[in-house]
């Protein structure tokens, strides 16, 4: 395609709307009776949103170089082995105990392994992207899994950011009532409203609290958010 | 919204990746655990799908879409992931043939389906071009179409006189990158 050295500047005016009206209205018309000067702008608008896609597709190379760094600590493979784990357990329950016992004492079993298959590991906020923020200490420790540490920092500050991360801390301590307490405190106005919700859900599952968990599980459902599809999921399980 | 993730927004602003670096690098294995739970993507689709989600988080920060978070930056980004992964997974699931498409394919989607049919450059005719561009032009060019700084803002990072002057000097790179262009065959300037 022809691109007249001429018609750049007027396309690049007419794109940052840098025209007046007259020469607007005048630009549009000869788009519709000059089918030549329309081919020209048409490849003007491919070059330009060709260079987006060029820096788009450069950053994502970047992206690509932190996978490979990524790729060696990424291991899906622990929750299929969980799964075959449970599996033969299972079996050797059915084996042992009969139908009728292990269904009875399956039910119970379930619901905390539920719970834990579905409580994803928050890593945490950034720590390292601006200058020293009020959370860096606490969150330094976090993902050291210095649990400890982490909540004597988190007790310094009072916000909600601080209760949701002391609340998943106490999961991780398998101190649930203490995660319950906490994560109930987060206000429903608190940008981790949702997700906290998700995580009491879980938790009552932890604790056979199937009915509280199913409240709020639905809720999560009703309301669309983001752990919607795993509430969905669980609530399915819960009804067999 | 903390006082972190504003900086994380600023930063953006001016133009840095390196907090975009530290995003993904902070949310990628979690997102593809998440997706893969969710919506049964695998591995690969799922990084794809993250790559084009912190894309967009950039794009919506850069053009103004986005000013101030009402969730984490981690939250925003599940969100618009989870978006893309249906679209990406209908899109996988589509039957394509032409009559198909037409049906299954309706307003803004039939118009980014069409603008792909009619790009007249690919994206490899393209960064060869750029690749040819003195150092300026390319740092301009990306100053302007990726990071939409205005001509005033790429005058500052520059180091021009005013906005005019870097506006001609767009304009001037603009034409040695159809140059670039036309010498690799693809297009004639008159």
């Amino acid at each position: 395609m022809n691109i007249e050295e001429k018609n750049i500047a007027l396309f690049e005016n007419y794109l940052s709307h840098e025209m007046d009206k007259k020469s607007m209205l005048e630009f549009e018309a000869q788009l519709i009776y000059d089918s030549d000067f329309k081919n020209q702008f048409e490849s003007f608008k491919s070059i330009e949103s060709g260079i987006k896609e060029h820096y788009a597709n450069e950053l994502k190379q970047k992206f690509s170089e932190i996978d490979i760094e990524l790729d060696k600590t990424l291991n899906t493979k622990p929750k299929n082995n969980k799964v075959i784990w449970l599996s033969s357990v299972s079996v050797a329950a059915s084996i042992i105990l009969g139908v009728f016992i292990y269904q009875h004492f399956s039910n119970q079993l379930t619901m905390p392994q539920l719970a834990q298959e579905n409580w994803v590991q928050d890593e945490g906020l950034p720590v390292k992207m601006s200058s020293k923020g009020k959370y860096d200490d606490a969150m330094n420790a976090y993902k050291l899994e210095k649990w400890d540490l982490a909540l004597s920092e988190l007790n310094k500050i009072k916000s909600d950011t601080a209760t949701y991360y002391a609340g998943l801390i106490y999961f991780d301590k398998k101190e649930y009532q203490a995660s319950i307490t906490l994560l109930n405190e987060i206000k429903l106005n608190s940008k981790y409203f949702d997700d906290a919700q998700f995580r009491l859900a879980l938790l009552y599952l932890m604790e056979n609290k199937i009915s509280f968990a199913r409240q709020i599980l639905q809720k999560q459902v009703k309301n669309n958010t983001i752990n919607s599809h795993s509430a969905k999921e669980i609530l399915e399980k819960l009804k067999t | 919204m903390s006082k972190n993730e504003k900086n994380i927004i600023n930063q953006i602003k001016l133009g840095d990746e390196k907090p975009l670096l530290e995003i993904y690098k902070l949310h990628r294995n979690e997102f593809i655990k998440w997706s893969s739970k969710n919506f049964n993507a695998n591995e690969e689709q799922a990084k794809d799908i993250f790559q084009e989600s912190v894309i967009a988080f950039h794009q919506n920060i850069i053009s103004g879409k986005l000013i101030e978070l009402e969730s984490s930056v981690k939250t925003y980004l599940f969100q618009i992931g989870k978006y893309k992964t249906i679209n990406f997974l209908k899109k996988e699931s589509r039957v394509v043939t032409y009559n198909d498409i037409l049906h299954v394919i309706k307003g803004n989607e039939l118009n980014d389906y069409m603008e792909e049919e009619n790009k007249i450059y690919n994206e490899e005719q393209i960064s060869k071009a750029i690749a040819k561009l003195p150092e300026d032009c390319q740092k301009l060019l990306k100053l302007h179409y990726f990071d939409e700084f205005d001509m005033e803002s790429i005058a500052r990072e520059l180091n021009y006189k005013n906005a005019d002057t870097a506006k001609s000097k767009k304009s001037v790179c603009m034409k040695k990158l159809i140059d670039e262009l036309k010498k690799l065959s693809m297009i004639f300037i008159f």
